[in-house]
């Protein structure tokens, strides 16, 4: 038997006014966690995706859309650029690296990106972190694929396995109603010849197979529909006309891209560059194009969510004082329950510092037992909000509890929860011991 | 010559918020282990005389003294503790804390004493089963009225004091189980070496004590 026991006792003795005061700080200290979790993870994801890149070319209707689409795979790209553009535009300036990629196909609704090796020995996912494999090798050829780390965790997918990609978006809006419907290509198995170690990006849940290979499925997919449209068929039925397709079949047609990671020539060791302004103005007067600076972008990005960021930290802040109100009611009410008791405890020898001193323990241990709720409820909603982020952008957040942080909010909670408890500990310290213990004889 | 269980002299009280009560106790002892009924009508003052001994209320003057000590003299957590170790009081309604098991009552009693912390749960078993006492770790709302008089009288005794106040611990029964309950009482603190002095008006308390006072007696003054 000891203080805490009294304490136990207390509690439980008005089991739902407990229950109902912790979780209304779990809910304020899960929130207040939450939100500050998401705010650093999610703009360190943002940063890590676009890693080294200076400059991300499309041909998507807004620059933020086509970070999103192209960096974190939000949704396929819908507008291509020609091959004889990329080439075009590759002679604007001396870039270190300007690398076409391709999306669109996919594999159990994982993105599948079509590129060439330049991805894997140039672009960094981080600006300080190359890629590296986890197990195999990058492709080197057509019809080879490279799983990332989150790709190969979902799908199971091991070397030397052989897979058929979905051709097609899974993901169709309006703007795809003309495209062909999303379909397997059998005929086209891609063999597992590496799977990379996590980078903490959107690239971690992607497969990446050699530029050649995409361009192959599309060809395939042209012969088989002009073949088709030969035989007077039903358009939509392309398939199973005895086609066989490889790179010598390739048109400038099929030669399309999406997207170009583009890094312009810097001093070695450094990340900026003086030419970074006039090559980002000069490709910026060509119209059919869109160029966009991930880092200006992302920082567009942060000052939209940022006040959104700052309401809702205010709201979370406003649920803890209301919480810190609800411990006082709690505790305040149930003094008119308790003060017998407490007469009893200051007869059998209890001082009055003793009795101030266990409601407000009370009042903490309330406090306590909600932060360690709420730290659960921040992990299940950080998982929540990743899961949704992931779905609907791509974007892969991941967000751990900084243990200093966590220690801050619940500090805090416990904090409030002791000032919410000075009020009842002074009813409870200025309890009369003869007036409480009548009827006395 | 060893110091009586309590003392006191000249002890006057006067309700601070209203002049209409006034208490004045010229003297009353009780040696070590002594048993003595305080016989009197209700609002003679028989409760307050107990607070004030317990050291709950304070007087305008005259002392107590418990084993030797003034109570009054002692101040805030000096006389909780004091009072803690070496007075033990039985209520007409017990006042048990509610939601406690009967173990639980008795070892609220035993936190505040001197004994060691290792020991708490053997004394207060022992003392339970000394009262035969079988439901230990049932809450005392579970338990029945004479149970939990068993418990009262544990949690009384626990801290093995020098006095046991009681206040009309018997008022709330009927006349078999209220003799009953005195033995009770009476014989847990002679087994325990603590004095006794109980508040009763119910006149066949009187033959169980060898020594009886009447407060109006005793007191000059009373309600006036």
């Amino acid at each position: 038997m000891n203080d805490f026991t009294i304490i136990r006792r207390s509690l439980t003795a008005r089991s739902l006014s407990t229950v109902f005061t912790t979780l209304s700080v779990a809910v304020a200290v899960g929130l207040m966690l939450v939100l500050l979790m998401m705010r650093d993870s999610g703009r360190k994801a943002f940063e890590r995706g676009s890693g080294n890149m200076h400059l991300l070319i499309s041909a998507e209707s807004d620059p933020l859309t086509s970070i999103l689409n192209s960096v974190f795979y939000a949704n396929p790209p819908r507008r291509p650029i020609e091959w004889l553009k990329f080439q075009q535009l590759q002679r604007v300036a001396p870039w270190e690296f300007f690398i076409p990629v391709q999306m669109g196909d996919s594999y159990r609704g994982l993105p599948v990106i079509a590129s060439t090796a330049e991805i894997f020995s140039k672009f960094k996912p981080d600006a300080e972190q190359a890629w590296k494999l986890r197990d195999g090798r990058f492709f080197e050829k057509e019809f080879e694929i490279v799983l990332g780390a989150k790709a190969a965790a979902e799908t199971g997918l091991k070397l030397g396995d052989e897979v058929a990609l979905t051709h097609g978006a899974p993901k169709r809006g309006e703007a795809d109603k003309d495209a062909p419907a999303p379909h397997v290509h059998d005929e086209f198995k891609f063999k597992v010849v590496g799977v990379l170690e996590p980078t903490g990006s959107a690239h971690d849940r992607a497969l990446f197979i050699d530029v050649v290979g995409g361009w192959i499925i599309h060809a395939h997919d042209r012969r088989e529909a002009e073949a088709h449209a030969a035989h007077g068929g039903d358009e939509h039925d392309h398939h199973d006309h005895g086609i066989t397709t490889t790179a010598d079949n390739l048109t400038d047609e099929d030669r399309k891209i999406t997207a170009v990671y583009a890094r312009v020539a810097t001093r070695p060791g450094s990340d900026a560059s003086a030419m970074i302004p006039p090559t980002f103005a000069r490709l910026r007067a060509d119209p059919t194009i869109q160029v966009a600076q991930p880092t200006q972008e992302i920082n567009k990005l942060f000052q939209i969510v940022g006040s959104v960021d700052q309401i809702l930290l205010a709201m979370a802040g406003v649920v803890m004082a209301s919480s810190g109100v609800s411990i006082l009611l709690a505790l305040y009410n149930s003094m008119e329950q308790r003060r017998r008791q407490i007469a009893v405890l200051r007869v059998l020898g209890a001082s009055r510092g003793r009795i101030f001193r266990l409601v407000l323990a009370e009042s903490m241990v309330l406090g306590l037992i909600g932060s360690a709720i709420g730290v659960a409820v921040a992990f299940v909603g950080v998982r929540l909000v990743t899961a949704a982020m992931k779905e609907r952008l791509g974007l892969v957040i991941d967000a751990g509890i900084d243990p200093r942080l966590g220690a801050i909010v619940v500090a805090g909670a416990i904090v409030l929860a002791a000032v919410a408890g000075l009020l009842p500990a002074i009813v409870a310290y200025r309890t009369s011991v003869a007036k409480n213990l009548r009827p006395l004889g | 010559m060893p110091e009586p269980a309590l003392s006191i002299r000249d002890l006057v009280f006067k309700y601070r918020a209203a002049e209409l009560f006034e208490l004045r106790l010229a003297s009353l002892d009780l040696a070590r282990g002594e048993q003595v009924l305080l016989a009197g009508g209700s609002g003679t003052g028989k409760s307050t005389l107990l607070q004030l001994i317990a050291g709950l209320m304070d007087p305008v003057g005259g002392s107590v003294q418990i084993a030797g000590r003034d109570i009054h003299a002692l101040h805030g957590a000096s006389r909780d503790r004091f009072r803690g170790t070496h007075v033990g009081m039985i209520f007409q309604t017990f006042n048990l804390l509610q939601g406690f098991t009967a173990l639980e009552n008795v070892l609220a009693a035993l936190m505040f004493s001197d004994l060691a912390s290792s020991q708490h749960r053997e004394r207060a078993e022992s003392l339970l089963r000394s009262l035969d006492m079988q439901r230990m770790h049932a809450r005392v709302e579970e338990l029945s009225v004479g149970q939990q008089q068993r418990v009262a009288v544990a949690r009384a005794v626990a801290c093995k004091p020098s006095l046991v106040l009681a206040d009309e611990p018997t008022a709330s029964l009927d006349p078999e189980n209220a003799g009953a309950a005195m033995d009770l009482i009476q014989s847990t603190c002679r087994a325990n070496g603590a004095a006794l002095l109980c508040t009763s008006h119910d006149p066949a308390m009187r033959p169980k004590f060898s020594r009886v006072e009447a407060l109006s007696e005793l007191i000059a003054g009373g309600a006036r």
